[in-house]
């Protein structure tokens, strides 16, 4: 998972966002309770800390994250803030989808 | 079909027609061939018809949902008539699917409500789609008539609740479905509204657990399955679906509904390995992708860009000359494609290219299209620059210094992989960034690595003087000036570095260093003041209460007292011995060891360090006390070090030896009998029987204990066996198992590289290996053995010591391999 959405940030975010970020996240997921979480956040922070970070990171990383694009979804839905149902018509729809199997 | 087949085929038949209809009929049904089930039943049914009436309608049944299945509706509706002419017109819970199946939901509504109308009571099954009909009707017209009032205050409940989940008002949908019993046909859809709050409300649990209560083969159950495979998926749980159709489900239960048909075809193709075929689809599929941005396509980018790292060469270098065609095709306008196709190749060149030219050429090919793209960037190119001179001033694996090796040997001109290039790439990076702080320091490294001190010291009074108030700066000049001993100079910097940083341990050494070597050579010129002077500052920047030689407050303490015995003071000198001894209460001896030979080294008359000796003396003929062995141990380790000190330490081997051999047969702690190992496999221990002894010792208490097992096998003689036998290899197996579960992960490398060094002497080893267990180990030689160390050693492992400038080998011709002890940096 790549370390902007780790901290929810934008990739313009400056230094003082990254870290107010990282702080909120680092708090909201201490260590004891959220181990790997945690040592996920600190990681994407020293990833992007500083400038200079930022472009070592965009140039030269060589990680993949993930292992397969589905684990890439489900990460990402792991990592998500909010998770949003289908409006009304969507649910009925997708219903109806199941009744016709 | 060949011949003999058919007759073979044709005399089954005959066979089978021979055997009477009420034997095969059941069979055919329990097999799910249905069509013959249909006609056997409708022969007997003939001849007795309420007998097999049952019976031919659960024929009639499967082979309906068979053609519902296989999506023959006009058939399975053939063969509905029939079902319901068989009941006698009346209504049949099976024809809902069919409704459903036409996409006609009032009309299975309808017949819901009919069913439910009927006087027979329900069975399970039927309830359950009874209730799926009356439920996704909706609001559809016709509405079902002939509906008990509780069902339809149920039904409006489930609906309601519904509308309220897509609003996000959960509390609202489960005040809702809380009346619905367990006993109600809707029980079902109560756990599905249920499971679904506590999925939007990120409760993943209580959701799973409300998903799993569903009845499998329902509206519900279908709706809840991709819900239920994410959560289990979240969760870890292995052996999540494959199948594309569920796959596109999980994705857009994520939420990734739009692109749920891509990623699942993506996803199959890669777990097939048809990596190239997943990243056209893909690219293909999603506008976003490749990007620099954030999001699901942010983290695709990467997987698909950086996933030729993983992969085994073969297919590394068809994937990488992909990315390239699929980029550098003829009419590509995409430059995000491009770019991140070229990185991947620079990177992919540096990381296997044996010639530097490629490596080179990649990254400024890079460096050219970036600013293409997004015009000319000094701090990429610098950047870029940077990392190719830090990469060709890597030094070869065998000129890199052991992280093992403490004691001198003459220092090697090291070997660069292209120091040439390495300078010329430093050079283009300062042109582009001559501020570059970080560069201008690895230039200062590579000079000082192949001696170029005139270059040295002109880049740090440059740097010095243009990063004023940086510490690293600072220290890196602190530590130059310690080294041409510029005593002065250096305390100068490393105490504007330590005043920037207090907590820095590395400056905190250098700084204590610089002022006891400064203060030392003021003390012997008999400069009493201008020793003085310095000696409060070492100590302000001490360890209290610490058994560090060098940072601990209480040695430094001794120090000075040291001087002022240089300067004539002893009053002063035992001024500073009380202060000594309160940061040390009641481990005297190992002040007045230490005391006894650090004055004699720095030339303290000897009728000052006598009450020292005298106690020293004192307690090697005292009976032992392994704490006071453990404290001889340590400091004569340290105090090996000293230059010459074979030479002072002379009179001490012998009596230290005793003493220790006495206290190994005593109960010892296990970090006191490590302690003791150390020494015993050091240069100071003059017989390796103390080692075995001592891990004897201990493996009394616990055979299992791996770091003991292993040292003892170090320390024991091999008997002069030519030939590695299949004894020592299981022993090396069984400690390597016992390592890795006790986490002694230093003892579990070394097992690994003697077990290496075993299999690479034994010629039955092909036959015999030791390493057919562990296949991550094979491709690891020694230098990735030595990053493996230093890996470990970065985790908070400390390195294996080794006890001189050549590595000792036991009579048998074991290596003889100290266990670990702490770094430290000399100060004497």
């Amino acid at each position: 998972m790549n370390p902007y959405d780790i901290l929810g940030v934008p990739p313009e975010a400056d230094d003082g966002a990254l870290r107010s970020a990282y702080l909120e996240a680092i708090k909201r997921f201490p260590p004891e309770r959220h181990p790997e979480r945690f040592t996920a956040i600190s990681e994407a922070y020293q990833a992007l800390k500083d400038e200079k970070s930022r472009l070592h990171y965009e140039l030269f990383d060589m990680k993949s994250g993930v292992a397969s694009p589905m684990e890439a979804v489900v990460r990402h839905f792991a990592w998500s803030e909010k998770r949003t149902p289908p409006d009304f018509e969507s649910l009925k729809r997708k219903l109806r989808e199941c009744a016709c199997r | 079909m060949g011949k003999k087949k058919k007759k073979k085929h044709k005399a089954d038949q005959k066979a089978k027609t021979a055997q009477p209809l009420e034997q095969q009929a059941p069979e055919y049904l329990a097999a799910g061939r249905f069509r013959q089930a249909v006609n056997a039943y409708k022969e007997l049914f003939k001849t007795d018809p309420e007998t097999y009436r049952p019976h031919l309608r659960a024929s009639y049944e499967g082979l309906y949902k068979q053609r519902l299945q296989k999506g023959m509706v006009q058939e399975a509706a053939m063969v509905l008539d029939q079902i319901e002419k068989l009941a006698g017109n009346m209504p049949c819970a099976e024809s809902i699917r069919l409704w459903c199946k036409r996409q006609q939901f009032a009309k299975a509504a309808q017949v819901a409500a009919d069913v439910l109308g009927a006087p027979d009571a329900l069975p399970g099954q039927d309830a359950a789609l009874v209730a799926d009909a009356l439920i996704t009707a909706f609001d559809e017209m016709p509405r079902p008539t002939g509906l008990s009032d509780p069902i339809i205050g149920e039904l409006e409940r489930i609906q309601s609740a519904l509308k309220a989940v897509a609003e996000q008002s959960y509390g609202l949908a489960l005040g809702a479905i809380k009346p619905i019993g367990l006993r109600s046909i809707f029980i079902s859809w109560k756990w599905l509204i249920k499971g679904l709050c506590a999925f939007y409300a990120h409760e993943d649990s209580k959701a799973l657990a409300a998903f799993e209560k569903i009845v499998a083969g329902t509206v519900p159950g279908a709706f809840a399955a991709p819900y239920a495979r994410l959560l289990a998926n979240n969760t870890g749980e292995k052996g999540a679906t494959k199948e594309p159709a569920a796959l596109e489900a999980v994705c857009a239960a994520a939420g990734y509904e739009t692109i749920a048909p891509a990623i699942a075809r993506a996803d199959y193709l890669w777990n097939v390995q048809r990596f190239r075929d997943s990243h056209v689809h893909l690219m293909a599929a999603l506008d976003s992708f490749p990007n620099f941005s954030t999001g699901l396509e942010r983290t695709l980018t990467q997987l698909y860009y950086n996933a030729v790292f993983e992969m085994p060469f073969e297919q590394a270098q068809k994937y990488i000359r992909h990315l390239a065609d699929s980029a550098f095709r003829h009419k590509n306008d995409n430059p995000i494609e491009q770019l991140w196709a070229q990185r991947t190749v620079a990177l992919y060149t540096q990381v296997n290219s044996q010639a530097d030219g490629p490596v080179m050429d990649r990254w400024e090919e890079f460096i050219d299209l970036h600013a293409l793209i997004y015009g000319e960037s000094p701090t990429v190119r610098a950047l870029v620059y940077h990392r190719l001179g830090d990469f060709f001033a890597t030094q070869a694996p065998d000129d890199m210094p052991s992280p093992f090796f403490f004691g001198r040997r003459r220092r090697k001109r090291p070997i660069f992989r292209n120091p040439e290039l390495a300078r010329r790439c430093y050079e283009k990076s300062l042109e582009a960034n001559p501020d570059a702080k970080d560069t201008q320091l690895s230039l200062i490294r590579f000079y000082e690595t192949n001696g170029d001190a005139g270059k040295v010291n002109k880049l740090l009074d440059r740097l010095v003087k243009q990063f004023p108030g940086e510490k690293d700066v600072l220290f890196k000049a602190g530590q130059r000036c310690l080294e041409r001993k510029a005593l002065l100079k250096a305390l100068g910097y490393l105490e504007q570095a330590l005043a920037l940083d207090p907590m820095d341990k590395m400056v905190r050494e250098n700084f204590i260093v610089a002022c006891i070597t400064a203060a030392r050579n003021y003390a012997s010129k008999r400069q009493a003041v201008k020793s003085r002077e310095l000696l409060p500052r070492v100590i302000d920047a001490s360890d209290a209460h610490s058994d560090d030689f060098n940072r601990g407050r209480a040695y430094l303490y001794l120090r000075w007292a040291a001087f002022e015995q240089l300067n004539g003071d002893s009053a002063r000198a035992d001024a500073m011995w009380a202060q000594a001894k309160a940061q040390r209460p009641g481990g005297e001896i190992k002040l007045h060891y230490f005391y006894w030979i650090l004055a004699r080294y720095y030339g303290v008359p000897s009728r000052s360090i006598e009450t020292s000796e005298e106690l020293v003396r004192n307690s090697l003929k005292a009976p032992v006390d392994v704490a006071i062995a453990v404290d001889f141990a340590d400091t004569l380790l340290y105090m090996r070090r000293l230059p010459e000190s074979h030479l002072l330490l002379a009179g001490e081997i012998g009596p230290i030896y005793r003493y220790i051999a006495r206290a190994v047969k005593l109960e010892m702690k296990r970090p006191q009998a490590k302690s003791i190992m150390t020494y015993a496999l050091s240069d100071c221990c003059e017989n390796p029987a103390l080692a075995v002894a001592c891990a004897d010792k201990m493996l009394q208490c616990n055979p299992g204990d791996a770091y003991f097992r292993f040292y003892r096998y170090l320390a024991q003689p091999e008997g002069g066996r030519a030939l590695t036998s299949k004894k020592e290899l299981d022993e090396l197996k069984t400690i390597l198992q016992l390592a890795r579960e006790q986490q002694e992960n230093t003892v579990a490398i070394q097992v690994q590289k003697r077990l290496k060094e075993l299999e690479a002497t034994d010629p039955l080893a092909p036959g015999n290996s030791p390493f057919g267990d562990m296949p991550e180990d094979d491709e690891l030689d020694d230098d990735e053995l030595d990053d493996e160390l230093i890996k470990a050693l970065m985790n908070g492992f400390r390195p294996p010591r080794r006890s001189s400038s050549t590595p000792r080998r036991s009579k048998a011709g074991k290596k003889k391999s100290s266990p670990p002890g702490p770094q430290q940096l000399e100060l004497f």
